[in-house]
């Protein structure tokens, strides 16, 4: 993977081989600097940038969400979830509420 | 030292450095709610089965295993708030705004949407304190304290951000958040609570629910902006 520069965020932009500089005196590529012409030469083309910023947005959409399933699961959930999950093996019991019964009372969420 | 060297980051960026920050907040409330929490806890459970309500009732769990509950519990809540930080974080900064900035942002609107405003609108109960409303109609209105806390917060912040920064502007905010607060502790309904616990062990348990949680969302702002912090020094230099 070649390298990248600074500000790419972590992400290759464009197609084929990326640009590296030559190192002087190992021949290794290098890095090249923001100062660098080369550095303009990392934009993205619109689709591409689009396509990125879709995969991304639905992924901070997906963590939003399956956050926010945990924190039902170990603040909200009276044998919804749970139940059904476990309810064969443990009974329907309410063993989430019952588990996480201080956790609940601490964070102020309605527990009883 | 996490590899944040650019100015938007990516969502997965922005979950590393909020499951570090989660740690921070869990590690910094965990030992106050096992030492404090839990001596109000043992001693509400203790008055909750010594009433007629709670008397002769089989708990499926102890009390050691509850408190392995509670260190579960919090740390899968750490794990929770930190997809969904990262993900509002990623979903709000937009392209513009340094990393750090926007952590602070977002984690200073969970502080006041999370622990201040349902303290205020909806105060927590302890074990064998009843309440005269059903839980679902609780539960509905603690995420509608929570909902009014992002509302009132993100209305600040908008505020704020088109008005300038000056005094003026921070005073007018700050009433009209006030304000809005105020309205809503009138429009919500009393929890109509029993008098199983004394007044002030009640008022106890909820001094130490309330710093409990300041605690795990100061923790998080602050260790989240403490990670943050290199990137912007980074991109400055």
């Amino acid at each position: 993977m070649p390298s990248l520069p600074p500000g790419a965020g972590g992400r290759v932009w464009g197609r084929g081989p990326a640009p590296t500089l030559p190192s002087a005196s190992s021949g290794v590529s290098q890095r090249p600097d923001a100062s660098s012409h080369l550095a303009a030469a990392w934009r993205p083309n619109p689709v591409q940038r689009g396509i990125v910023r879709w995969a991304e947005g639905l992924t901070a959409a997906a963590y939003f969400g399956f956050g926010t399933f945990l924190l039902y699961l170990v603040l909200f959930d009276q044998g919804q979830v749970s139940d059904v999950v476990l309810g064969s093996v443990l009974g329907h019991q309410n063993v989430l509420h019952e588990f996480f019964h201080d956790g609940r009372h601490l964070a102020n969420a309605p527990c009883h | 030292m996490l590899p944040v060297t650019s100015a938007r980051l990516t969502p997965s960026e922005w979950l590393r450095v909020a499951l570090v920050a989660a740690l921070g907040g869990v590690v910094l409330a965990l030992p106050f709610q096992l030492t404090l929490g839990e001596a109000v806890l043992d001693r509400a459970v203790a008055a909750e089965h010594g009433s007629a309500h709670g008397a002769g009732v089989a708990e499926l769990f102890s009390r050691t295993e509850q408190r392995g509950g509670l260190v579960t519990g919090q740390l899968l809540i750490g794990l929770g708030v930190a997809f969904v930080l990262a993900g509002a974080a990623f979903l709000l900064a937009g392209a513009r705004g340094a990393p750090d900035a926007v952590w602070v942002r977002v984690s200073g609107g969970a502080v006041w949407a999370v622990a201040i405003v349902p303290a205020v609108l909806m105060p927590p109960l302890p074990p064998g304190v009843e309440s005269e409303l059903a839980l679902g109609t609780r539960q509905a209105l603690y995420l509608a304290a929570i909902a009014l806390g992002v509302v009132t917060y993100a209305f600040a912040a908008t505020l704020l951000a088109t008005r300038g920064r000056g005094w003026r502007e921070v005073a007018a905010a700050s009433l009209l958040v006030a304000l809005g607060l105020i309205a809503a502790a009138m429009l919500f309904p009393d929890q109509g609570v029993s008098d199983a616990l004394a007044a002030a062990e009640l008022e106890e348990f909820r001094l130490v629910s309330l710093v409990g949680q300041l605690l795990f969302w100061g923790g998080i702002a602050i260790a989240g902006f403490l990670v943050l912090r290199p990137a912007r020094i980074g991109r400055v230099v």
